[in-house]
């Protein structure tokens, strides 16, 4: 647990520091970019380890062990895979006629060919993952 | 697929947790087979059996007329 806390307050720490590189050292209107990029990953670096850090003074070992398990045992559990399996499926065949009616609008809106052929290749390659899937699965099931 | 899992759960006098803690499952699975929701793989319902102590048949009652998904 020891060992955990210091790299929480090493994450604090380097996430301060970013916040400070990005407001101190890249402060010119050039470095406005690698400004706002030190700024965001020091935010959620020191947003995340202040917060692990409170939560491994508030949960002790044993509860933490507990809540382990618990969610391990909500990740496992078969009546959850199955509803994010059939999710999955659901969501990837709504997308399908989704991208179709997408290349309808964009060619009816006079969109740059190249564009649609993009938004042509996504159907194409979720075609070639269903049949990689399906042929991968069908050999183990 | 009908189900004995509530009355036998409670005859024995255990909670829904308890059960699915010794079953390693959640506590929505035990109450969604209970319902008749969802059925249980094999693994599961062979697991529940065992539990009571009982085979899969006197705990599960498959009726062929139903349409099964």
């Amino acid at each position: 647990m020891n060992t955990k806390r210091w790299f929480y307050g090493f994450l604090v720490l380097l996430g301060i520091g970013l916040l400070l590189v990005g407001v101190l050292v890249f402060n010119s209107s050039e470095t406005k970019m690698a400004s706002g990029l030190s700024f965001g990953i020091g935010a959620a670096t020191s947003g995340l380890g202040i917060g692990w850090l409170i939560r491994s003074f508030v949960v002790t070992s044993i509860e933490d062990e507990a809540i382990r398990k618990s969610k391990e045992i909500e990740i496992n559990d078969e009546r959850n895979t199955r509803i994010r399996e059939r999710t999955g499926y659901m969501v990837a065949r709504i997308m399908n006629y989704v991208l179709c009616v997408f290349i309808l609008i964009l060619g009816f809106m006079g969109a740059d060919r190249n564009i649609i052929l993009m938004v042509a290749g996504l159907i194409l390659l979720e075609g070639l993952l269903t049949i990689y899937f399906s042929s991968r699965y069908s050999k183990t099931m | 697929m009908k189900n004995r899992l509530e009355e036998l759960r409670k005859q024995q006098g255990i909670r829904q947790e308890e059960l699915a803690s010794a079953l390693e499952v959640s506590r929505q699975t035990i109450g969604s087979i209970e319902n008749g929701r969802y059925n249980p793989s094999i693994l599961l319902a062979y697991k529940i059996a065992r539990y009571f102590g009982m085979t899969i048949e006197e705990v599960f009652i498959f009726e062929e007329t139903k349409d099964e998904h």
